[in-house]
């Protein structure tokens, strides 16, 4: 019974996910083609027009719209996404090659946001109008509300142009990691200090927490107890979130830092008009949204005793 | 922690308060939000507070809404700090003394909520729930805290299935007796009661309030009930304080402030509740069978 229940549920959402990703794709085929013939753009404005002509032949660009859009689904089901347009190298292989800098990148500001933001909004919501709550969170407000880049910036200057301390660009050490892991944690860590400390705020008006604070349990043990378990349901959607759009996150920061992941190969193959590699990039990144937007879901079910019953 | 053991509640009554509030002030105002307008000034405002409960007593806190009863609870559960006056616990003035002997006094005194399910923490299974109270405060180890829970549980009337399960799969009635049960666990001189029965259904609500009651007679464990339904205040409270705008217009046994009211405004007020006469008949009705209800 309940577990027939469970699995329409999954069902339903991974439906729904498949689903969201086939309209993505769909609409990132079209608005790359929208711009015109791809070989007479990626060529120069004087080729021959019987180099246009063979360029189109060899990546089936001369085929009817329908055509092509029909044999695209057909690839990307078997994760085939074509080879591009610049080095006629697979794709799948140019991402794969990318891939690991940029999960290192994403992670490394994920959990620098985790550590730094989390306790940072615990501790303003515990002390509320104190020092932490008003200028911590003034100043996480500040950094939320500036631009990335402009952090990446800041931080080259000091640390690598005024300082020498660090490298400003590329990957060869852990040392090259610093720079762009802080641009990129600092304004995670902005948003989870402020989700933290208002779900906490909220969580700590609730009445078992106050009759928990009435008969002088501890503050340790309201936190560990009480205040996490509670908090921790909501804060999962929020780092869900956060890792969900690592790749989009990543494409300043891997620019301004020379990077070598999957946000500065977009950026470059954007330019370059390689539409295989820039529809890849567009779908890998909307499918890892999707899917944790589906693992923060199920996770929900499991951890949180009311949805579990609540849920018809 | 005194142990009241008395199963007549009246022998208690005697020596030095257990509770005592002497001239205490507060203002919600002066706490942060200052933003006030001119009329608004005298809302959130409780001044000059005197208040004595005895080991064993039961005592109703009574007002309309917004007249600052759950204030002097909270005032008294040290959620909130008086600007003025003194809050004594067995005799000692808890707004000056220590963190730790505070927090020592505090714990002989427990709190039950309007609202069992926010009283509740969403994710503690409920027997963890009513042990965690022994773990943190007297140290005891877990095994141990759970016996003690399914004691109180037993008490309450509680089957022990319900200790594995979570907030949400209980009723309210049953949350209640939860909140009870936690509360009880630490064997408080005083519960502090904020409108215990008003979100419960009316048939759950007889049974909380013997509930109640029993403990009082059987424990000695001393009772402030705070409510603003005056029907159940003869069955469950020897003596009533009646609130206005956060001021104390009068206190007294039930049984004389119901049937005579010294002031116009605990008189209006026993008189707005519909089918609730300031009889004596009325109240010996109330007394002795609540169900009549
Ligand atoms: N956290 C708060 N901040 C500011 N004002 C508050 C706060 N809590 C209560 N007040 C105000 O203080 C006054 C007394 O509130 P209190 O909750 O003590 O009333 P009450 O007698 O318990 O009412 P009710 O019967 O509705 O529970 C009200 O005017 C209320 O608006
Ligand atoms: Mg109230």
């Amino acid at each position: 019974m309940m577990r027939s229940k469970l699995f329409s549920y999954i069902l339903r959402k991974v439906f729904r996910a498949v689903f969201t990703l086939l309209l993505l794709s769909t609409l990132v085929f079209f608005a790359l083609r929208l711009s015109g013939n791809p070989a007479r753009i990626l060529l120069s404005p004087d080729a021959p027009p019987e180099m246009v002509a063979a360029y189109a032949e060899r990546y089936g660009l001369n085929a009817p719209l329908a055509e092509q859009y029909v044999l695209y689904l057909r690839n990307l089901l078997s994760a085939d996404f074509g080879s591009s347009y610049i080095n006629s190298k697979p794709v799948a292989a140019i991402i794969i090659d990318r891939l690991p800098a940029t999960l290192e990148l994403g992670l490394s500001g994920i959990v620098l946001a985790i550590f730094i933001g989390i306790p940072l909004g615990l501790m303003a919501a515990l002390d509320r109008s104190g020092p932490i709550d008003k200028y911590a969170m003034t100043l996480a407000t500040l950094v939320y509300s500036v631009p990335s880049f402009f952090f990446g910036v800041l931080l080259m200057l000091l640390f690598s142009v005024a300082l020498r301390w660090l490298p400003s660009s590329g990957s060869d050490t852990w040392r090259n990691l610093i720079l762009p892991a802080m641009t990129l944690g600092i304004g995670n860590a902005a948003l989870l200090a402020r989700f933290t400390r208002s779900a906490v705020a909220e969580i700590m008006q609730q009445p078992y927490i106050l009759a928990a604070r009435a008969r002088g349990t501890p503050r340790s043990r309201i936190i560990v107890h009480y205040l996490l378990p509670n908090a921790g349901i909501a804060l999962l959607t929020v780092i869900g979130l956060m890792i969900g759009t690592t790749i989009v996150g990543a494409i300043v920061t891997e620019t301004v830092f020379a990077w070598p992941g999957l946000g500065s190969l977009f950026v470059s193959s954007v330019s370059s008009r390689d539409i295989p590699v820039v529809q890849a990039i567009v779908i890998l990144s909307a499918a890892t949204m999707v899917t944790t937007n589906l693992t923060v879901d199920f996770l929900y079910r499991v951890a949180d005793p009311r949805i579990r019953t609540a849920q018809r | 922690m005194e142990n009241i053991n008395g199963a007549n509640p009246e022998r208690n009554c005697t020596g030095e308060p257990l509770l005592e509030l002497r001239d205490v002030c507060f203002s919600y105002q002066s706490q942060g939000s200052r933003s006030i307008s001119e009329d608004g000034a005298a809302a959130g405002t409780i001044t000059g507070i005197n208040l004595s409960l005895r080991s064993g007593e039961t005592l109703a806190l009574i007002g309309e809404s917004g007249s600052g009863k759950s204030t002097i609870g909270r005032l008294i559960l040290g959620l909130l700090k008086p600007e003025r006056g003194s809050i004594l616990i067995k005799g000692e003035d808890v707004t000056r003394i220590k963190r730790r002997r505070r927090a020592d006094l505090l714990q002989s005194i427990q709190v039950i909520f309007q609202n069992p399910l926010d009283a509740l923490n969403p994710r503690m299974r409920i027997l963890d729930q009513i042990a965690e109270p022994a773990v943190s405060l007297l140290g005891v180890g877990w095994t141990a805290a759970r016996e003690i829970a399914a004691e109180a549980m037993n008490a309450v009337g509680l089957p022990a299935g319900v200790g594995q399960r979570y907030a949400i799969e209980v009723s309210g009635g049953q949350a209640q007796r939860v909140v009870i049960a936690r509360a009880i666990s630490l064997k408080p001189a005083l519960i502090v009661c904020d409108e215990p029965v008003s979100a419960l259904d009316v048939s759950v609500q007889a049974q909380i309030l013997n509930l109640l009651r029993d403990l009082n007679r059987q424990m000695g464990v001393a009772l402030l009930f705070i409510t603003h339904d005056l029907r159940i205040v003869p069955y469950v409270c020897k003596r009533s304080a009646i609130m206005e705008r956060g001021g104390i217009v009068e206190t007294g046994l039930t049984n004389d402030l119901f049937s005579r009211p010294k002031s116009t405004y605990a008189a209006a007020l026993l008189n707005a509740v519909p089918g609730f006469l300031s009889s004596e008949r009325n109240i010996d009705r109330a007394r002795n069978g609540y169900d009549e209800i």
